[in-house]
């Protein structure tokens, strides 16, 4: 190490001698005077005051601008694993719907239904609300139409069948409701 | 003055980014995500741009796709009663973009930076310029894709000519595009692809194979219901995204229709080696145009110098392979290819704002850094990656009574053990007053500066005796020893967390001894004769189990002692308690038993 920092000396020392014999070249013609070098130091210093004050903007508006970010990734923080639950209760949304007129199914069904809505309860709780969209005016911001249909007395563009519910988590869309809409 | 922003105007999906700092960063939008359909819908008078669009695009007549594919025509979009050229279609997308920066950065953007395919000719060149203009924006820049992502990936930071192959498989644009980088500018060679080629492409033929199996199997058709489609398109989605990480997607789809006999499940697993073979074709089809991109520019494999991958479909596992397997190269694929494009055009914006010349270069520590403790374990007190300038201490204590020098042995490295790193420096902090081990407070204290110089200092807290070295950032590691040396620890990290194991064990058994024979010369008489006995019995089997290489009979022998040496610490601390106690009713100031709760770790032993 110290071998290193020697080295790094000699180093120094040639580029000091370096700088001397140019100084000298050139004073011969002119000579800066002090004001000039006052001017021209005041002027440096003016710079890397400017860029110190840029830098430290630029940290304030960073540290702002991830504060903004960490409160909005909290807020959403459960919108991921929420979405991935609702696949499976579509899937118990189509199963309750396949359930005949045996008595002794709908019973059992009655209890799916109730733990269904157990799930449903724990998402509300952390911000998933359903969106409503039967009989509503088609509005593409929650409802995406993959079918229409003409029917008689209908005016166009209503929601006449919820085909998957869609959800909205706080004040943003999970996944739009899928419909079919009127012609 | 404003941020120039970059943005990547694409086909199928739009992306934003600006600088921050040094690096580019894309930005989410109101909907939280990172890019947005290249879409546009009018409804009811009002302009809709991204999801919201792109859910009206079977039902709604007035929504424009894929505009991009119209740049510099006469085309014109029928829409809204109106006719829209595709320069004020695309303005809409670029307005929409605008604002999500806007909102992110909480000022106005009235400057960008925009990328077009490197094929684009004057027209449609001009035709997006002018597209900015009527955003609002003034294009600072029209920069190519490829050379966007050769500056993501940051191929400009290096004196060397190099040519670059860009393989963009995107949503639904396939773009192959030669480049040559050489004195800090990029001129494009030869460019090639297929318009009409994407992911999209390959989430239809998992969808057409899980219909077939399933007509096969139960005799329905799911291609009828438009519903059970839907369905199918998200799980097929999902299965080509799994299977970039896994080696099998399962695909379950209950009540997906109803059949004669009442409802039908759909219940799939999908390898990822049926994928490649329903795929093979596609990827196959990429093919052509790299060749054609290699032999336009009068070149073969070998001229290639890197592989850069873009777009999300890259990340398909067979892409890569055909790419390494044409091209005799592992392609470059450390940037998310959904935003590389736009991150590059952040970064063409922060040169031109002035932003990435000026901003100071910070510089990072390449490997961590530390010293040698006790047993030989290297304890890390800078990590790798730490910016500079930078400084951190910590206290560490002696490892034996009466010791009178620390010795410091200052490593630079990634492996948990002091001799499989670099030795930087050494020195002794000497003079330190006879104490018990672990009484001693020495304060190790590292401070690297802006230059790379790194300063160590050890200083007793007891005396403010210190002793400290200087070590040059030229450490004499190339770029190349840096990465063998994170290699090595990467490749080495089962066996040296083996050797740590037995470092950190052998250091427990050693505190363990002292500890109980501090108890038992601190209790004295009050220890019994067979508790005595038992005690140095078991110090003595575990003295003989640490000359041993046998790790499990060090511990087991370890635990023995441990159970004796608890019940003499439990009776050691009520004594103490009760001395405390009665110094306490005495009202009399007493040393109060030692807690030695600053001791992170512990120096080797002077010789």
């Amino acid at each position: 190490m110290t071998k290193k920092s020697k080295k790094e000396d000699v180093v120094e020392e040639t580029t000091q001698s370096e700088e001397g014999i140019i100084e000298e070249e050139v004073a011969i013609p002119k000579e800066p005077t002090s004001e000039e070098i006052i001017s021209e130091l005041q002027e440096q210093i003016r710079n890397l005051k400017n860029e110190l004050l840029k830098q430290h903007a630029d940290l304030d508006n960073t540290k702002k601008r991830l504060e903004k970010e960490r409160i909005t990734e909290r807020k959403y923080a459960a919108l991921d694993v929420s979405k991935a639950l609702l696949t499976p209760i579509d899937h118990l949304d189509l199963a309750l719907n396949h359930v005949g007129d045996n008595e002794l199914v709908q019973q059992f069904a009655q209890g799916i239904e109730m733990i269904k809505k157990q799930f449903l309860k724990v998402l509300e709780e952390e911000g998933v609300s359903e969106i409503d969209a039967t009989n509503e005016e088609y509005d593409p911001n929650f409802h995406q139409a993959i079918m229409t249909e003409k029917i008689d007395g209908i005016e166009p563009n209503k929601v006449t069948e919820v085909l998957q519910k869609g959800y909205l988590f706080k004040d943003r869309l999970i996944r739009p409701a899928i419909v079919k809409i009127s012609e | 003055m404003g941020k120039i922003i970059g943005i990547d105007l694409g086909t199928t999906n739009s992306c934003v980014s600006i600088m921050e700092g040094n690096e580019a960063k894309v930005i989410a939008n109101a909907e939280g995500a990172r890019t947005t359909p290249s879409v546009v819908a009018f409804k009811d008078g009002e302009i809709q741009v991204g999801e919201v669009a792109k859910r009206q695009v079977i039902t709604n007549p007035d929504t424009v796709s894929s505009i991009k594919r119209h740049m510099g025509t006469s085309y014109k979009a029928k829409v809204n009663k109106k006719e829209y050229t595709p320069q004020e279609i695309s303005a809409m997308i670029l307005q929409n973009l605008k604002k999500t920066a806007e909102d992110y950065l909480g000022q106005k953007v009235t400057e960008a930076v925009i990328t077009v395919p490197a094929y684009f000719n004057d027209a449609e060149r001009q035709a997006t310029k002018d597209a900015g203009k009527i955003a609002g924006l003034d294009v600072k820049r029209i920069i190519n894709e490829p050379t966007a992502a050769a500056l993501a990936y940051g191929i400009d930071k290096t004196d060397k000519s190099q040519t670059i192959l860009v393989y963009d498989l995107g949503g639904g644009t396939f773009d192959v595009s030669i480049l040559e980088l050489a004195e800090g500018t990029f001129e494009v060679i030869s460019t090639a692809g297929d318009n009409r080629l994407g992911g999209d492409d390959f989430d239809q033929k998992i969808i057409d194979w899980l219909v077939s199996e399933f007509k096969r199997e139960t005799s329905v058709d799911l291609s009828v219901d438009k519903m059970a489609v839907q369905r199918l398109k998200d799980a097929a989605e999902k299965a080509k995204k799994d299977l970039s990480g896994i080696t099998s997607a399962h695909i379950s789809l209950p009540f997906i229709s109803v059949g004669p006999s009442g409802p039908v499940h759909l219940e799939k697993t999908l390898s990822r080696a049926k994928f490649n073979e329903l795929t093979g074709d596609l990827v196959e089809k990429t093919m052509g145009p790299v060749r054609r991109a290699l032999k336009d520019a009068s070149m073969t494999k070998n001229d290639i110098h890197q592989v850069l991958l873009v777009g999300g479909s890259t990340r398909i596992p067979a892409v890569q392979d055909a790419i390494k397997l044409e091209l005799g190269k592992e392609p470059n694929k450390t940037v998310n290819p959904d935003e590389v494009v736009a991150m590059g055009a952040a970064i063409q914006a922060g040169v031109l704002a002035g932003d990435v010349k000026d901003v100071l270069l910070l510089d990072v520590t390449p490997l961590s850094l530390g010293i040698e403790t006790l047993g030989g374990v290297f304890t890390k007190l800078i990590e790798r990656n730490t910016t500079i300038p930078t400084s951190k201490s910590q206290v560490f204590s002696t490892a034996a009574d009466n010791q009178p020098a620390v010795d410091l042995h200052v490593l630079q490295g990634e492996r948990p053990m002091a001799n499989q790193n670099k030795t930087l420096g050494r020195f002794q902090l000497t003079d330190i007053p006879p104490a018990r081990r672990g009484i001693p407070q020495i304060e190790v204290s590292f401070d690297i500066d802006a230059n790379g110089i790194v300063n160590v200092k050890a200083k007793d807290l007891g005396t403010g005796k210190s002793q400290s070295i200087t070590i040059q950032n030229d450490s004499g590691l190339s770029d190349k020893d840096i990465e063998r040396m994170v290699k090595e620890a990467e490749e080495n990290a089962e066996a040296d967390a083996l050797l740590k194991e037995d470092a950190d064990v052998r250091n427990e058994a050693d505190q363990l001894i002292f500890a109980a024979e501090k108890a038992m010369s601190d209790l004295k008489d009050q220890v019994s004769d067979s508790e005595k006995e038992d005690t140095e019995a078991k110090i003595k089997d575990l003295r003989k189990a640490l000359e041993g290489t046998n790790l499990e009979d060090i511990k087991a022998k370890k635990d023995a002692l441990n159970e004796v040496a608890q019940a003499l610490a439990t009776k050691a601390y009520q004594q103490a308690q009760q001395a405390q106690e009665a110094a306490n009713s005495n009202n009399v100031a007493d040393d109060s038993p030692q807690d030695d709760t600053v001791v992170d770790a512990e120096f080797e032993e002077v010789d």
